[in-house]
């Protein structure tokens, strides 16, 4: 038999302790500026919504297993001189056919609104979407507008900085030229993947204005930790302004000479 | 003339002797399965040891500890070697140690082939660590390792995108860890097959077995698809070939499900033999037959026939379409159903058991309860729109932290606390195995359980640093110092292995009223296993030879008592005894240090490949007109 020696007795409050410590840090360790659970987008209100959809119940399972595994321990601990032996069950069909059946029934439970939800992401953008082609390359993001002429070239943005007017869908086509890359503004939309030589796409609509923290989530070589952007959620006003304010720049850089650099920081 | 000086040797009957040259000619699969047990665990230091520099670059943001280069290749080894170096071969060493003794065999079918998969496993292995050392100086942190991570996705690992040589040591090491693992994985199918003693029908056999038979065909069916990928990818490097490059026509996405088709069987060749050792250990110490055997065993073949149809949950966001990710999303779903079967049927074989609290019985406690965590989070995954926020992301690591981590490591340690006194004739010491277990317990929740949280607020996986004021620094910190926790316990362990050794008790055959055939004979073993292979009458035979049934299903001792029913163990040879048994070669030795010549040969001066292949040939053809003893 077991001595219990005085480290078993200490262990299981050291292990609660430590639970307690994780969970009562305090809340200002729950923000971030790519927190999943904190969504100003649509698409990652409904991602974060979806993973709760599973998070409880499953939460409610490990939290019976566990009840379950340390009262049967303690219940069925073998007490001090006992020497007999327990009945040598060797099953219960019935009962082991429900508990198949009814995690399968569970589990096909959460099938359904994965279904849904891969469909409500794979739609289409609304007619009035704003197209955005981002491109990943080694260590930087590209954004520019296909649909926003600015001097005879697609408006583009400086890298690392997207401007996208708040409550409109925005297609967001996603591409490579070196290696995979992915695209992920975690408080707006989860990620999709740049590969050169596939194209993908993806739709997001901001909810709130602001800043949110985007990050290059496919590692993709030495400097894959720096590959960050922002993406500046306003206003569509706004947002027009800042587009008319790009194409009178780029107008008037179009109308200089080639020679040296444009000198007007206006 | 190499034939004639093994025959001398063979005369001197080595097997059983010490000393070094008889390690390096053993066949026997019990001196194997230390081998394999004694290298995996020297890789594990080495892994640790990564995973500790990892934790302290991370401990801090912005920390400038390891540069992002050496970050790279240290987080690309810490994997590669964890997967294919550490819980893959740890396995092996206990298939080794055990199928024969379970199924009353004297050896594996295929003994000088089994010698041959530890051979090639430690040049695999050793190649790929020697990588190390190809960047320039070592002492400053200029390491020339791969830096593609283990899932080396191209085209980040083509020439153009990862210049030196770490990429080429990381493929050609894995394809050689590959055949290991092929010839490890006929073997011990054909052994399981054919081998077993009378009346040992497949469905008498311990659960571990089983479960080490469907890791086999696992094995058989995933390593040629790694092996194809990583002969494209050796092309793409070595020959000019455009197999993965876009820029010429090639496929990223082809990389990916081919490492993936093969990756995610891979995780169950990682988690069944676990599985497989837990419903060994539980009823030991439960006093109870396992609960539903059938159903355990259905289930772990259940697993590893779905484990074929999941592998592109890896690949949810690369853009393979809505249908694709439906049916995959599904897929992963369902594969939750058998693993929930057996966490069930566990439980059921504690209840209304007589429990004893040994450590090995505190480590499958540790697996039920850890990996539950672990396989819950792997049904978060198959809600595949919450997904596309999760990929790539803490969260990610912490999941398969908890299955691999939380689950085969702990079901490992359980077997190795469970399985010490067999091979030893030792146990291991009770106080500080419940150190150790405690130690690892708060070490592995400290470590993996914030990183579920970093996750989720938006830490991605493979940065080597991050900024200051994202809300991570405390979760980093925790995850940090668990690290260290869990590393103090592998201390605790070493200690324990060291002092336990050279205790002078020795323990009987049978220490733990075991259930299984192991336990019926001397410990260790004799070379020979069985003086008389048994005839086997039920499961957990030597259980029932022990005791009989009374009208409650109460056990009694048979009249002649558990102890007298275990073979002595009087020192004479299997050759005094007129057993036969295969005889030692070095040739599979021989053999398997041509791979690695091979593959230095293909990466510095191609004309080295024919020396390596004449090693090799030579081998095999000294091993195939060894003239058999006697």
């Amino acid at each position: 038999m077991v001595r219990r020696s005085l480290v078993t007795r200490i262990a299981p409050l050291l292990l609660i302790l430590t639970f307690g410590l994780v969970l009562g840090s305090g809340c200002e360790y729950f923000s971030s500026p790519q927190n999943t659970f904190a969504p100003a987008g649509e698409v990652a209100e409904g991602q974060r919504d979806d993973f709760l959809f599973v998070m409880w119940p499953a939460l409610v399972i490990l939290i019976g297993v566990w009840v379950g595994t340390v009262v049967i321990a303690i219940k069925f601990r073998r007490k001090k001189g006992d020497t007999t032996l327990p009945r040598q069950v060797h099953g219960n069909t019935p009962l082991e056919l429900t508990w198949t059946i009814i995690p399968a029934i569970m589990m096909a439970a959460v099938a359904v609104p994965t279904v849904v939800g891969i469909r409500e992401l794979a739609r289409d953008p609304g007619d009035d979407a704003l197209t955005i082609n981002v491109t990943g390359v080694q260590w930087a993001w590209l954004f520019e507008y296909p649909d926003i002429d600015a001097g005879g070239a697609p408006l583009s943005t400086t890298p690392g900085e997207l401007r996208i007017p708040v409550g409109r869908d925005i297609d967001v086509q996603i591409r490579s030229t070196d290696v995979n890359h992915s695209f992920w503004v975690p408080k707006l939309a989860g990620k999709t993947d740049a590969i050169q030589n596939h194209p993908n796409h993806m739709w997001l609509r901001a909810t709130k204005e602001g800043e949110f923290a985007g990050q290059c989530a496919e590692f993709c070589g030495l400097d894959h930790y720096k590959m960050r952007f922002t993406v500046y959620a306003m206003p569509q006003a706004e947002f027009d302004a800042w587009v008319a304010e790009q194409q009178a720049a780029a107008g008037a850089k179009q109308g200089e000479p080639q020679v040296g650099l444009a000198t007007d920081g206006e | 003339m190499a034939v004639s000086t093994a025959g001398a040797l063979k005369a001197h009957g080595a097997t059983s002797e010490s000393g070094i040259w008889s390690w390096l000619v053993t066949v026997d699969h019990k001196r194997i399965g230390v081998l394999y047990g004694v290298s995996s665990f020297f890789f594990f230091l080495i892994g640790g040891i990564e995973a500790l520099l990892i934790r302290i670059q991370l401990a801090t943001p912005e920390n400038g500890f390891l540069d992002p280069d050496a970050y790279n290749r240290i987080f690309t080894m810490h994997g590669t070697t964890m997967v294919f170096l550490v819980v893959m071969p740890m396995s092996s060493a206990f298939f080794n140690l055990l199928v024969p003794l379970m199924i009353g065999a004297r050896d594996v079918a295929f003994p000088r082939l089994n010698a041959f998969s530890f051979w090639v496993f430690l040049a695999g292995g050793l190649l790929l660590n020697a990588s190390f050392f190809t960047g320039g100086n070592i002492f400053d942190g200029e390491f020339g390792a791969p830096d593609g991570g283990w899932f080396g996705y191209a085209p980040l690992t083509l020439e153009r995108y990862s210049g030196g040589h770490g990429i080429e040591y990381w493929m050609l090491g894995l394809q050689i860890l590959g055949v290991a693992s092929l010839a490890g994985g006929f073997n011990f199918a054909v052994t399981i097959l054919n081998m077993r003693a009378p009346g040992m029908t497949l469905m008498r056999m311990p659960v571990f077995v089983w479960m080490t038979l469907v890791m086999s065909f696992l094995l058989i069916f995933a390593m040629p698809v790694i092996a194809v990928a990583l002969f494209q990818l050796s092309f793409d490097r070595l020959f000019d070939a455009n197999f993965f490059n876009p820029a010429a026509g090639g496929s990223p996405l082809l990389w990916q499900h081919l490492f993936w088709l093969f990756g995610h069987p891979e995780v169950y060749i990682l988690i069944l033999p676990a599985m497989g050792m837990v419903s060994e250990v539980l009823p030991v110490y439960a006093r109870k037959p396992l609960f539903g055997y059938p159903f355990v065993v259905f289930s772990g073949v259940a697993i590893g026939f779905m484990s074929w149809g999941v592998w592109a949950h890896h690949m949810y966001t690369v853009g393979l379409g809505p249908v694709a990710n439906s049916a995959f999303g599904i897929t992963t779903v369902m594969i939750a159903v058998p693993t929930g079967v057996k966490i069930f049927n566990w439980l059921a074989t504690l209840w209304g058991g007589s429990i004893s609290f040994n450590t090995p019985m505190m480590f499958c406690l540790g697996f039920i309860t850890m990996f539950t965590i672990g396989g819950l989070t792997g049904v978060t995954h198959s809600m595949v729109p919450s997904d596309y926020q999760q990929q790539d992301t803490y969260y990610i690591v912490a999941h398969f932290h908890q299955v691999l981590f939380g689950g085969a490591l702990f079901g490992l340690f359980a077997g190795i606390y469970y399985w010490f006194p067999k091979f030893t004739g030792k146990l291991l010491n009770e106080a500080l195995g419940q150190v150790h277990f405690w130690l690892m317990l708060i070490g592995f929740n400290l470590t993996f359980q914030p990183m579920m949280i970093l996750g989720l607020m938006g830490m991605p996986r493979r940065v080597a640093s991050y900024p200051e004021d994202y809300g991570w620094d405390l979760w980093n910190m925790m995850a940090t110092l668990g690290a260290f926790t869990i590393a103090l316990s592998i201390l605790v362990f070493m200690w324990n292995v060291i002092v336990s050794l050279r205790r002078k008790e020795r323990v009987g055959a049978d220490p733990w009223d075991g259930r299984t055939l192991e336990w019926s004979i001397p410990s260790p073993p004799p070379e020979y296993n069985f003086r008389e292979i048994p005839h086997v009458h039920s499961v957990d035979d030597f259980w029932h030879r022990k005791y009989a049934e009374d009208a409650q299903g109460r056990p009694v001792p048979v009249p002649a008592g558990g102890a007298a029913l275990v073979e002595h163990d009087d020192g004479r040879s299997a050759h005094e005894l007129g057993i036969h048994m295969p005889s030692t070669s070095y040739f599979p030795l021989v053999a398997a240090i041509g791979l690695p010549i091979i593959a230095l040969g293909l990466i510095y001066y191609i004309p080295l490949v024919f020396v390596g292949a004449a090693v090799l040939l030579i081998g095999l053809y000294g091993w195939v007109y060894e003239p058999a003893s006697e």
